[in-house]
């Protein structure tokens, strides 16, 4: 099958150019997602959910939900069936999760835990946590662990369904249109990110994959082959950047598959822990914050995910304090460092595969690996990109159609946000924490530890603040 | 779960005695005057390249322009 019909990076793309298409008729008035079932801050369980779209107002609640669900399982499903999944396990294994996805994001959004300060008297709450409905991934990301770790063999059934990267990755894209739409409003701020989240992520590069494998071959006495995908992975990319380097030195699979399982485990632990961090002492700088998530979080799914948490915990913050800051800036600076991390991990490969090849194995008629390498680019990112453009384009030549244009892109938005919570559920679903007590692993996780909470999050923190300090989000209302 | 591609979600790996039995196997190798090439010159780049994005970047996306 060709490559662009067969893997989860290019249905992401798929996917999300889809979804944009289906919401992108809404400014000019044709309303084809206005019935997607949209969570609201509730006290009262009849108003947690409603249709997004004032024009389906009359629309039966239950039946927006299934057929939101419907919607979503046909878009999924296709690219399953395509991607010959089992779909006898797929099809119920992503009912539920999408029911307890979705069940966890209502929860989030119960006024007690999501309603900002600012709001709290207009629904005659004397407290709140002052979460924003965002708290429904942190509640999603707890009920995925607690499945994963609790219920394994329930975790076993849901495996077929349970991509978190497919997930995220489709989120990406969709998040490209938000951002074309961004840039329009405020090009200075989209392109400055956009540079400053370049810059930051070849300073953090360039430092943490020194330093790792470094601390790996000299410390810890680890092969050549265990120590590149070992510093790939720990420094700043994740999963994709061990298998990517794997394959760039021809490494045995059981290497970059290893050091992948531990990446998952310690980027949740990474989730749970730096968005509240951050929205202790970094409040005042929120660009900062956001930034420090892409740097320091590994894998798309979970640094995503943590700019999400840390966008709604600083702007639940910010607005006891009387500050509202547009939603989603601090996600757009997380999600472009971690789409710039994704696209140098190609680049990085390169010059690894190219050392390896001509300084170290030296082998006869041995060429560099070009093409192992392009297969593994993130194909996502390429969609992330193209929506981003494609809709700066049409709102700077149509600039009358820019309040159209946002009001499509919050429905697809609305689907971006539930592929959030898909992604949250099932990256909880994954993590399990069991796999730290097999046999062995300790001098792997040791190293990881040392370098993570040694050096990569204090320098990621401090490149963060070099490039983003005293940058901040537009506020609501313009001031 | 999709493998090997780069970006697909990681299948679990090996567990208990197969991964101690890899782990013990790694063989010794000495860091090769190119590993320390590689690693030295990582860094040098990064301090270097760490004042001209700086300045890039106070230069051509000033704070103050940014700032609503």
């Amino acid at each position: 099958m060709r490559s662009w019909l067969s893997n989860e990076d290019w249905w992401a793309v798929w996917l999300g150019l889809l979804v944009v298409l289906l919401a992108l008729p809404a400014a000019s008035g044709y309303d084809l997602l206005g019935w997607l079932a949209a969570p609201g801050i509730w006290l009262d369980p009849a108003k947690a959910v409603g249709p997004i779209s004032k024009s389906f107002a009359g629309f039966p609640k239950v039946a927006s939900v299934l057929l939101t669900y419907a919607a979503v399982l046909g878009l999924v499903g296709l690219g399953a069936s395509v991607q010959r999944f089992d779909l006898r396990r797929f099809v119920p294994g992503f009912t539920v999760i999408f029911g307890i996805s979705y069940l966890s994001w209502l929860i989030g959004h119960y006024a007690y835990i999501a309603q900002t300060p600012d709001k709290r008297a207009a629904m005659g709450l004397s407290w709140s946590l002052g979460l924003t409905g965002e708290a429904g991934y942190i509640v999603a990301l707890l009920a995925g662990l607690a499945i994963g770790n609790v219920l394994p063999g329930l975790a076993g059934w849901l495996k077929e369904a349970a991509r978190p990267e497919w997930y995220i990755k489709t989120a990406i894209v969709i998040l490209g249109a938000s951002l074309g739409i961004k840039a329009a409003a405020a090009s200075g701020l989209v392109s400055a990110i956009m540079f400053r989240g370049l810059a930051a992520i070849i300073e953090a590069y360039l430092i943490y994959w020194a330093l790792v494998y470094f601390l790996a071959r000299k410390y810890f006495k680890f092969s050549r082959e265990w120590a590149a995908p070992l510093a790939s992975g720990i420094s700043i990319c994740g999963v994709s950047a061990a298998i990517t380097t794997g394959a760039a030195i021809r490494a045995r699979p059981v290497v970059p598959i290893m050091v992948s399982s531990l990446v998952v485990i310690f980027s949740v632990i990474e989730l749970l822990v730096l968005p509240f961090a951050a929205q202790a002492f970094l409040a005042h700088e929120p660009m900062v914050a956001a930034a420090w998530m892409g740097l320091a979080v590994k894998t798309d799914g979970a640094a995503v995910a943590s700019g999400a948490i840390t966008d709604a915990l600083i702007r639940g913050k910010a607005a006891g304090a009387g500050l509202a800051y547009e939603p989603g800036w601090m996600l757009t600076t997380t999600t472009t460092v971690k789409v710039f991390i994704d696209v140098f991990i190609g680049i990085w490969a390169l010059v690894l595969a190219a050392v390896w090849v001509y300084g170290i194995e030296k082998k006869p008629g041995q060429t560099l690996p070009i093409r192992a390498i392009a297969e593994r680019f993130p194909k996502f990112v390429l969609g992330y990109f193209f929506l981003f453009l494609a809709l700066l384009g049409a709102a700077l030549a149509r600039p009358d159609a820019l309040d159209g244009l946002k009001a499509a892109t919050a429905q697809s938005d609305l689907l971006r946000s539930l592929f959030f919570v898909l992604t949250f559920f099932t990256i909880g679903l994954g993590a399990n924490f069991k796999r730290l007590r097999a046999e062995g692993i300790g001098r792997l996780a040791l190293v990881y530890v040392i370098s993570l909470f040694g050096f990569i999050i204090w320098i990621g923190l401090a490149i963060s603040w070099l490039f983003f300090h005293g940058v901040h989000p537009p506020t609501l209302g313009g001031s | 779960m999709t493998q090997p591609t780069a970006t697909a979600t990681p299948a679990p790996g090996p567990e208990g005695d197969t991964l101690a039995e890899e782990l013990a196997a790694i063989p010794y190798e000495p860091l090769l005057p190119v590993e320390q090439r590689l690693i030295a010159g990582s860094l040098l780049l990064g301090v270097a390249l760490l004042g001209v994005l700086l300045w890039a970047s106070s230069t051509f996306f000033p704070i103050q322009a940014l700032t609503k």
